[in-house]
């Protein structure tokens, strides 16, 4: 938006940008911008290839997007509170080779093995709000220690191979479809719902902007800050859990490699959708448009059978514009 | 504040790293320096810990208890410094052979240079390195084979016409970039056949979306050549989403694989047993050390595998695998005199 011609001086148009900018009009369009490079992303490629608008082709990028989804949500929890879970992308194998040990070896209660995979996520989500919380380790390192030790357990767990001959109905679970949809894509759903109103409607959600806003003014309004870490890591642990478990039915395979570095998606969605790594600031709505517009690019740039290497310049240079359209916005808002 | 910050986040750092190092360097570290007189000792290292490298562990400890071999076991977990650091590690425990199967081509030359100086005699097995003038003995699968005949099995199964997708495999290692020219080398051949996609995927959940989304941008695809099992199966999953049918080939055989070309989802893959590829790179490294004559290259040639003869490779890949490992010593010695490593009657 350069505004700045020889025929006005400068001084006046940079007061009539930053009228705009801090109208209701520009910062409606500062806060969705992501909205508006979604928009333009789904009409190049609807525009580029007449299958990308098709249900069945929706459908596949909300497949693609209902693991990481549910890691993206607890991450958007934890970074409110500005802190961050690099852990998640290994409880995902954890919770996957766990839940698939138990399914091999008695092959009778799959269901067990389920349950045990989501309650390894959320032990694991519970030693990070520990260390957290309690011992007071950075959330950085805290959740690194753990990101290095699931890993380490996850291929214990299947003595440094994956797990082999998996059932059949181990898949039944990620495969089924309800009403034209398959489990996951409406647990990612649910879970979207539900953090949503958890987040934006009660005080549970409020304290979390409290403590990433400002830890100390809120500990001194009364607000358990040690108490609200704990339970964003937990939660994150908990929604890993289910990811994995998801993600391995879904395969019908259990790898010590499975999710790694999934964690690094669900942060950038989050830093996408617009919120702050220093905490206070970012929506459900803003991940979910930040998680869309991945998997949108992911399944688009496929389709036009773009290589995957320049896949990643490009999504790496989304990530960079989103920060600094993020930092541009700031600045005009708070000027 | 901030140098404080940083500092501590750089202890934490480096001892993340060690505690990483020293965790997976535990299970059967050198330790007893002096060892036995006449045991021959051999330090292995290989690069990740996958089914793959996990089969080739257990043809190696059993050729290695059965010819009363001392063995040191080390996992690089992907990364070459680690992989450099076990080999320093073996040159100090004096060890007599290094057996490597290398995370990547382009590394370890100082090391084996170090190694070699030494007087410890260097073998590789699955892979080599881009400086091999210090490596006594290799033993090798030949990928470009493996890519021709997936390729081919392609082309028969389609009367050598019609839409094909190359599936690879992690872009850039080394045996895909072998498998691949292989493939392309044969397709090349029939110009009624048509690439009309090609990209890597690193595991089966991307190879699922990736081949899932090529059939929305192609409608009809009539087959897919697989760098490999794990997401070959991946692409029959796709199809399976997505409510079509493909024809699928893969390249090593699993167990998985196996499984599917047993229930028709893949019409066929290329048998690399990694049980029997390791225990030879071993037993050829033995020889060396013990001075007898040995070639200085061995190569595994992967054998087709298709639903008519996919029980045979069964038996000893899983049903009967014990009973494998029990006389895998004995076949292995009768290959690398034969020279057919892959021979597993």
């Amino acid at each position: 938006m350069r505004t700045d011609t020889t025929a006005i001086p400068s001084s006046i148009t940079t007061e009539v940008s930053k009228t705009f900018w801090r109208s209701r009009g520009g910062v409606f369009l500062i806060r969705n911008s992501m909205v508006g490079v979604m928009l333009i992303a789904v009409l190049v490629f609807t525009l580029a290839t007449p299958r990308f608008a098709s249900p069945q082709n929706l459908q596949s990028i909300l497949i693609a997007a209902a693991p990481f989804a549910l890691i993206a949500l607890g991450q958007t929890l934890v970074i409110l509170t500005g802190g961050i879970d690099l852990s998640v992308g290994s409880v995902i194998a954890l919770s996957a080779m766990t839940s698939a040990w138990f399914a091999v070896n008695d092959p009778s209660k799959i269901w067990l093995g389920f349950a045990i995979g989501v309650l390894v996520g959320l032990a694991v989500g519970i030693v990070n709000g520990l260390l957290v919380s309690v011992f007071a380790i950075a959330p950085f390192v805290a959740t690194l220690s753990t990101l290095t030790a699931a890993s380490g357990l996850a291929y214990a767990v299947g003595k440094g191979a994956p797990i082999l001959g998996i059932p059949a109905a181990y898949g039944e679970l990620a495969n089924t479809r309800l009403g034209g949809l398959p489990v996951p894509v409406w647990l990612m759903f649910i879970g979207l719902l539900v953090i949503g109103v958890l987040l934006h409607k009660f005080a549970f959600g409020t304290r979390i902007y409290a403590v990433g806003g400002n830890a100390v003014a809120a500990e001194i309004a009364g607000i358990k800050v040690s108490r609200v870490r704990f339970q964003v890591y937990a939660i994150s642990g908990l929604l890993a859990g289910i990811s994995g478990v998801l993600l391995s039915s879904r395969v019908v395979n259990a790898a010590p490699s499975l999710g790694a570095g999934y964690e690094l998606d669900a942060i950038a969605a989050v830093v996408i959708g617009g919120a702050s790594l220093f905490g206070g600031r970012g929506t459900v709505w803003g991940t979910a448009i930040g998680l869309l517009l991945i998997q949108t690019l992911n399944n688009g740039l496929d389709i036009m059978l773009i290589p995957s290497y320049w896949q990643d310049v490009i999504k790496g240079l989304l990530i960079a514009t989103a920060v600094g359209v993020d930092v541009f916005a700031i600045r005009r808002l708070n000027r | 504040m901030r140098i404080l910050k940083t500092r501590v986040l750089g202890i934490a750092a480096a001892a993340a790293l060690a505690l990483g190092m020293s965790a997976c360097s535990t299970s059967d570290s050198p330790g007893s320096a002096g060892g036995d007189g006449d045991r021959v000792r051999i330090g292995v290292t290989v690069y990740g810990q996958d089914n793959f490298a996990a089969q080739g562990k257990e043809g190696i400890e059993a050729y290695a208890k059965a010819r009363d071999i001392e063995l040191l076991w080390n996992s690089a977990n992907g990364d070459v410094a680690t992989q450099a650091n076990q080999i320093d590690q073996y040159i100090q425990a004096r060890v007599d052979g290094i057996l490597v199967a290398p995370v990547q081509f382009d590394s370890l030359a100082p090391q084996l240079k170090a190694a070699k100086d030494a007087g410890i005699k260097i073998g590789f097995v699955n892979a080599t390195v881009q400086d091999d003038s210090s490596v006594d003995v290799a033993v090798l699968p030949d990928n470009v084979a493996a890519g021709r005949q997936a390729a081919q099995m392609m082309m028969d199964h389609l009367d050598g016409k019609g839409k094909v997708a190359i599936l690879q495999c992690l872009l850039g290692a080394s045996y895909e970039i072998q498998r691949t020219k292989g493939m392309e080398e044969v397709l090349a051949k029939y110009p009624d056949v048509e690439t009309v996609a090609k990209d890597g995927a690193q595991n089966i959940a991307e190879a699922i979306d990736k081949v899932k989304n090529w059939m929305t941008a192609v409608p009809h695809i009539d087959g897919v050549i697989a760098c490999g099992d794990e997401i070959g199966l991946g692409a029959v999953q796709a199809a399976t989403e997505a409510g079509k049918t493909v024809a699928v080939v893969g390249v090593d055989a699993t167990e998985d694989g196996l499984n599917a070309i047993k229930d028709g989802r893949f019409i066929g893959s290329q048998m690399q047993h990694a049980r029997t590829e390791f225990a030879a790179g071993l037993a050829a490294l033995h020889q060396v050390v013990k001075g007898e004559n040995a070639e200085s290259n061995y190569t595994y040639t992967m054998a087709p595998v298709t639903k008519e003869n996919v029980d045979d490779f069964y038996v000893n890949v899983v049903s009967g695998k014990d009973a494998f490992l029990a006389r895998i010593a004995d076949v292995v010695d009768r290959n690398l005199k034969t020279g057919k490593i892959e021979d597993e009657s």
